[in-house]
């Protein structure tokens, strides 16, 4: 698999290309990102043998054809598994998130109607050379208070999302986002429970369960939800102790949901195959960060800071960390 | 607000029959309530104004609910479909899977005074323009705007025809 074997060459290089073809938009991210590593520039489609020295591409697609890119991702594919590509793409519509996961190479995706997130690239790029993939708090403000909640059976998940809602709706935010966010809660914690436990030997303990049948973690497991505020953005988490997402399992799911084909809802026995898709739908980001057989957190972020105009407005962004393999 | 269990209120003996599904739409719906019922009636009005909130697990039960009554020959008509489940329809391809949205509720935000709002509008080819015109904010008297874009929140339409 492509995300999780460009893992097994993990960074051996932090040297990045940057193909971005505006001259402009090339200065505003060299300032920014050569601050973490070494930076080469490519106006133009990148020769794929010159990709030996690097292990990140960060792609601006403003100003490159769609056809060029999709050659060019097929090519990193085929023949530079572990180069990782990172894109910073305008417009938000399914079909662009569809057209950008099917390579299947392409995990951080950016986008935006307006300028360049120059700081959430930062973020992005920061974690991925520094391998610090995992918190919340990489995404506030230095003494932003966070909520905690441990969640360990079925019974647990109303009260916990009773104590998710009273919060937002203490700190007055938009009615809609509040249930949104609850909503995110509940995938990410069902996702916890009933998809991530794993036998010691690696089978799935729950997953062909249906969402209605109680279930409880092994002894000595914990899911760990937190929540932050800084007043514009709310943020969530939920840890598991498994680490037992794939990256392929996320992107063909995500891929597939956007393609909104018949084949939309899984009939399989279990989940519905919705709940990336839809989690995606309700957040500005999405954020995955996994350490293979280690623990997995997912990361939604919203912004709070008004109508839910405000929040449609703000950028969005899909980014998968995987470390170890 | 969290209960996961969304409730059926039918008013029997109606022709179409009718019905409204009130909470969360979750894994645990029950369709049995309805189910008999409509098939009686051979059609059925569906009131989801009073949905909260809708899981995945929860969209694939009610999908599964209206496969069921189209599979029985039941007409079914959705109304007053809330904002959360006019996202559903705009998110998912088959979630009217051949029921007839009637209307929706759309929302509105007041920047004056922080108000939400929802008002009710009968889906047909005016729905895009009412929903824009101007509305005043029943607290503070001042301008409501459409909390959302226009397009895409009624972009299940084109979804409904494609």
């Amino acid at each position: 698999m492509n995300i999780q074997a460009s893992m097994a060459t993990h960074y051996q290089s932090k040297s990045l290309l940057l193909w971005i073809p505006d001259v402009l938009r090339f200065r505003l991210l060299e300032r920014s990102l050569a601050q973490l590593a070494p930076i080469t520039r490519s106006v133009s489609r990148p020769d794929v043998s010159q990709l030996q020295s690097f292990s990140f591409v960060v792609v601006d697609l403003a100003g490159v054809k769609d056809t060029d890119f999709a050659d060019f991702a097929a090519e990193v594919l085929r023949t530079r598994p572990g180069c990782r590509l990172v894109v910073l793409a305008r417009g938000k519509s399914p079909e662009t998130w569809r057209h950008l996961l099917a390579p299947g190479i392409v995990s951080n995706i950016l986008a935006s109607d307006s300028p360049i997130a120059t700081q959430e690239l930062f973020t992005t790029m920061r974690k991925l050379l520094g391998a610090d993939i995992f918190g919340l708090d990489k995404y506030f403000p230095h003494g932003v208070t966070k909520l905690e909640w441990k969640v360990h059976r079925t019974d647990e998940l109303a009260p916990t999302l009773a104590g998710v809602e009273k919060y937002l709706q203490g700190i007055s935010v938009h009615q809609r986002l509040v249930s949104q966010m609850i909503s995110v809660a509940d995938e990410f914690l069902t996702n916890a429970l009933y998809n991530a436990p794993v036998s010691p030997d690696g089978q799935r303990l729950f997953h062909k369960l249906s969402r209605g049948t109680p279930v409880e973690l092994p002894q000595g497991r914990t899911i760990h939800l937190s929540m932050m505020c800084d007043g514009e953005v709310l943020g969530l988490s939920a840890v598991d102790e498994y680490g037992s997402l794939e990256a392929d399992t996320v992107v063909s799911y995500l891929a597939k949901c956007f393609a909104r084909g018949v084949d939309q809802i899984d009939q399989k026995p279990g989940g519905a195959g919705l709940g990336f898709y839809c989690v995606f739908e309700w957040l500005n980001h999405f954020i995955i960060n996994i350490a293979a057989h280690q623990r997995t957190e997912m990361i939604g972020l919203m912004n709070v800071s008004g109508s839910y105009k405000t929040f449609l407005a703000a950028n969005k962004s899909f980014n998968l960390f995987v470390y170890g393999s | 607000m969290t209960n996961r269990n969304a409730s059926w209120k039918i008013q029997s003996g109606t022709k179409p029959l009718t019905a409204a599904l009130v909470g969360e739409l979750s894994e645990t719906l029950s369709r049995e309530p309805l189910l008999s019922q409509a098939v009686q009636a051979r059609a059925v009005s569906i009131d989801l104004g009073e949905i909260t909130r809708v899981t995945s697990a929860g969209v694939r039960e009610w999908v599964d609910l209206l496969k069921e009554l189209a599979n029985q020959g039941v007409e079914v008509a959705l109304t007053n479909v809330s904002v959360v489940v006019v996202g559903q329809l705009n998110m998912i391809s088959n979630f009217a899977f051949g029921a007839t949205v009637v209307s929706i509720h759309a929302p509105y935000f007041c920047e004056s005074c922080g108000e939400q709002e929802t008002r009710i509008f009968v889906v047909n080819d005016e729905t895009l323009s009412k929903i824009e015109a101007p509305h005043k904010c029943t607290k503070c008297g001042g301008a409501l705007e459409f909390d959302d874009l226009p397009e895409r929140f009624l972009a299940f339409r084109q979804i409904a025809n494609s």
